[in-house]
């Protein structure tokens, strides 16, 4: 803070200098903390990236620092914490960092951490590995052959934490809070259960308005569709205590963390820790710092904790530090906009073969990251093939010769116009596309190469999306959603015409083949889905950039712990401690 | 002032760009969005009418006490804030505290020490508490007491061990501040001719300092000083989110981040007031000590051997 140089301030003028002042303080702050603590960590952490990267095109072999290739890829591989025998290490406090306040621990509205309501609360079914659905509190499911009937059996003898026996009346008496109510439509299960069926206490049906193929699917995600106790709620039907059936009880949750406790009574193998606690740390910087002074047991997740890439390229050299990099499950792309020059494929062509992924990887992600070749990463179900896009400037060069953009100086041109095309990205990192800066300056400067000019539209990070409603841009980074809600949620929101998101792609075409892969049954899908990534892959719609690393960090002691297999749910139940 | 402070505030965060619809929208969905929820939301939130429109309902609920619905949390803005307020309130205060402290009695070394090694050492903390970004500090402080040495927590709020590195972080520069304006006004007192009549009718240093040199620089130090402690409610901004505190400054830049817009305003209305009641304070201090603004008429009689009030070395 500077400080006012009014020696003397008399009433009137005085106060109202002041009060600019105070105001354009707090103003400056709003805007250059625009998405809050991240921005500052971000500044100076990427530093040493970003002299590293205007060098990326002309000696792309030289960028990744060797040493930061091969220390890295060792524990690239890592994804889990090996336990000891539980003998020891059981019955302590587990102390994880969370970015942000709990939130309200209500299953069923929008503002709970999703990794602590996963720990709470429990689905019908559950996400397994490589997204496969797996019985969770539904012992076994039947989906009729029309696809207009789903029966659930549940297991028998699980009880809330209150000691309310879960049984189907429970079931119903969650989904009638969500099933056909507006606030939940970005779901499409929502809509289409036409009934909720009791059938006997352990059996519940589902009936659909239309077949639906991702139903098992949506119904293992987080919210709204886990169960809350029917006798947590207060007399008005609204929530009033965070009561599940999860491995994990709620015992206090505030503005700055919250704690919980083993379910002592839990249905399947119950946690080895006694309790944990979670600490709001907002600033990244600081968590990680924690980590290391050993105040902190656990780190990490996109959602829950996130850390840049120099931050766990750090924490790699800290004692007792373990960072664990979990299976990509999102790419990172560059997306364009057809309306402008980007409209032609020649292009679009050309801009695949000028970026080199694997040296942008290595900058950026300090040798962490995978460069991309599909639009979803090999661990998202139907994730397809891709031809694989080879960097060769020359070839970007002859394309834009081919098609009549001739070098003129530094650019190139073609009847008069010259090639040039804006990056829109957001000013400060934001969630799904983390922090664009660094990326976009390596980029426009490959590009320069091949002589397109690119101008970089770095915009506040709550503009971004307008902007790119409004198409005020050529080129942009967009990431997809990861699991549990890929292939189908980015594929309808990015590559269909009548998608939320603003669309990556779109053609009549590419609807019809997004709906039948969306639509089609477990035998037809991979299939389906490769007839869209080759629609893609024709156009040249996207460039894969990379599948983005997550990354998590256990410290010393911690054993045990495996990366969860979504950023949105979380499993401690075999974390071990010694200290 | 509260009413043109909330005004500017309202339009500076809804000129400021971006859609808060949007952002609720993408937190529920935990992804895709849809044209028609976004609506809906715009209109939960009251954001469909004209801004005039928007500004007075506000405002008459804000003189009702009602800040509104969180955007982020759905909870009440006013409990949310209830809860943060006293933490804002401690740690700016113990540190304006800190700062005043050591900002005068650095001032007051830096002015009187007849050895230059002393001065010299004041000076150049003071410079390099003005120069350093607190939030550099933060970490810089971090990393070698928490982190090295481990002497305390890295972040957190709880016992006194806690407390140490936010009002370091917010203290020095404010102290660093003083301290050079403190020195400098009390230099320039020091050379005055009541000064050298004082010293010839034979007080002794201390005496000089306390009845001559301190109240004829005071004028310069009491504005500073509220300037400075007025700022500490901007500093907490910073030192809050570092150090994991959940105060106002905190909760502010959690809802700038998700464009949380009953958040944003009530948290500004609230660091602004506090801003403005500090403000008011030091006027009233600054009429205290400063016997010529308590004259009836406002005549400005000269003391009695003073050459007349040369300010052209105060001021930072």
């Amino acid at each position: 803070m500077s400080v006012p140089s009014t020696p003397r301030l008399r009433f009137g003028t005085g106060r109202v200098v002041l009060t600019v002042l105070c105001l354009s303080a707090l103003a400056l702050a709003a805007c250059s903390s625009g998405n809050s603590s991240s921005s500052t960590s971000a500044n100076t952490v990427a530093a040493p990236v970003d002299t590293s990267a205007p060098s990326i095109d002309t000696t792309p072999a030289t960028v990744a620092p060797s040493s930061s290739a091969t220390e890295s890829s060792a524990p690239a591989e890592t994804t889990a914490l090996a336990a000891p025998a539980p003998t020891s290490g059981a019955g302590g406090t587990l102390r994880v960092a969370i970015a942000e306040a709990p939130g309200v621990l209500d299953p069923h509205v929008f503002t709970g951490n999703f990794l602590l309501l996963d720990m709470l609360y429990e689905p019908l079914v559950k996400y397994g590995k490589g997204g496969v659905i797996e019985p969770a509190l539904a012992e076994s499911f039947v989906v009729a052959p029309d696809g207009l009937k789903a029966t659930f059996t549940l297991r028998k003898g699980v009880t809330f934490h209150d000691g309310t026996t879960f049984d189907a009346a429970a079931v119903k008496w969650n989904f009638d809070r969500w099933v056909g109510v507006k606030d939940y439509n970005f779901f499409k299960t929502s809509e289409v259960i036409s009934e909720v069926k009791v059938v006997d206490p352990q059996t519940v049906e589902l009936l659909l308005s239309k077949p639906y193929p991702p139903l098992l699917g949506e119904l293992a995600i987080v919210r709204p569709v886990r169960f809350l106790s029917p006798t947590s709620a207060g007399a008005d039907g609204k929530f009033a205590k965070a009561v599940g059936t999860g491995p994990w009880k709620l015992d206090t949750s505030s503005e700055t963390g919250a704690t919980f406790s083993r379910n002592g009574s839990y249905w399947d193998a119950k946690p080895t820790q006694s309790s944990v606690v979670f600490s709001v740390i907002p600033d990244s910087q600081t968590r990680a710092a924690a980590l290391r002074s050993g105040e902190q047991d656990l780190i990490g997740g996109a959602y829950l904790a996130p850390m840049t890439p120099v931050e766990a390229k750090d924490l790699q050299g800290a004692d007792g530090v373990s960072v664990l990099v979990g299976e990509p499950d999102t790419t990172l792309f560059m997306a364009f906009n057809t309306k402008g020059q980007a409209g032609e494929k020649a292009v679009r062509e050309a801009i695949s073969h000028a970026l080199d992924t694997s040296a942008l990887n290595n900058a950026l992600y300090a040798g962490f990251g995978k460069p991309a070749s599909t639009f979803f990463p090999p661990s998202v179900p139907d994730a397809g093939t891709a031809k694989a896009i080879v960097y060769d400037t020359a070839m970007a060069k002859s394309i834009l010769d081919a098609a009549g953009w001739k070098q003129s100086g530094k650019t190139r041109e073609k009847a008069g116009k010259t090639l040039e095309l804006t990056l829109l990205i957001p000013s400060a990192p934001v969630h799904g596309i983390g922090d664009a800066r660094t990326l976009s300056e390596a980029v426009a400067a490959s590009l320069g190469e091949v002589g397109i000019k690119v101008t970089i539209k770095a915009v506040d990070s709550g503009a971004y999306f307008d902007e790119r409603l409004k198409a005020t841009y050529d080129l942009a980074f967009e990431e997809t959603y990861g699991a549990p809600y890929d292939p189908s949620s980015t594929s309808v929101s990015y590559l269909t015409t009548t998608g939320g998101d603003v669309p990556v792609w779109k053609s009549p075409g590419l609807d019809t083949l997004v709906n039948t892969a969306v639509f089609a049954d477990d035998a037809a899908r991979p299939a389906a889905y490769q007839a869209v990534f080759d629609y893609l892959g024709e156009q040249t719609a996207f460039v894969p950039i990379t599948y983005r690393p997550r990354f998590w960090a256990a410290g010393k002691g911690v054993s045990g712990f495996t990366v969860p297999l979504t950023e949105y749910t979380m499993d401690l139940t075999g974390v071990m401690l010694t200290r | 002032m509260v009413v043109g402070l909330s005004l500017v505030t309202f339009l500076l965060v809804r000129v400021a760009p971006g859609d808060a619809a949007v952002n609720v929208a993408a937190s529920r969905a935990a992804g895709s969005t849809t044209t028609e929820q976004i609506e809906r939301i715009r209109k939960e939130l009251g954001l469909d009418r004209s801004l005039p429109i928007q500004y007075l309902q506000w405002t008459a609920k804000a003189l009702r006490g009602d800040l509104g619905r969180s955007a982020r949390t759905n909870r009440p803005v006013r409990t949310e804030l209830a809860g943060r307020l006293g933490t804002t309130l401690q740690l700016a205060g113990l540190s304006s505290g800190a700062a005043l402290l050591f900002g005068v009695a650095g001032g007051i070394t830096a002015a009187l020490s007849r050895r230059r090694s002393v001065s010299g050492v004041v000076r150049g903390v003071a410079l390099l508490g003005v120069s350093v970004p607190n939030f550099w500090l933060s970490y810089l402080l971090i990393l070698v007491l928490a982190e090295r040495l481990r002497l305390l927590p890295t972040s957190g709020r709880g016992g006194v061990r806690t407390w140490i590195m936010p009002v370091v972080v917010l203290a020095l520069p404010a102290a660093s501040t003083l301290s050079r304006i403190v020195a400098s006004a009390l230099r320039d007192s020091l050379s005055q001719a009541f000064v050298t009549a004082a010293r010839a009718r034979g007080s002794s240093r201390w005496q000089i300092l306390r009845r001559d040199a301190f109240p004829h620089a005071s004028a310069a130090i009491v504005s500073t000083a509220g300037a400075l402690v007025g700022g500490m409610f901007a500093g907490t901004l910073i030192a809050e989110v570092v150090f994991a505190w959940p105060g106002v400054g905190s909760y502010y830049i959690a809802a700038v981040g998700f464009r949380d817009i009953p958040a944003i305003q009530a948290s500004v209305a609230v660091l602004g007031i506090g801003f403005v009641v500090v403000s008011r304070a030091a006027d009233l201090v600054h009429w205290l000590v400063d016997p010529r603004l308590r004259r009836p008429t406002n005549r400005v009689v000269p003391n009695p051997g003073t050459s007349g009030f040369s300010r052209s070395s105060v001021g930072p």
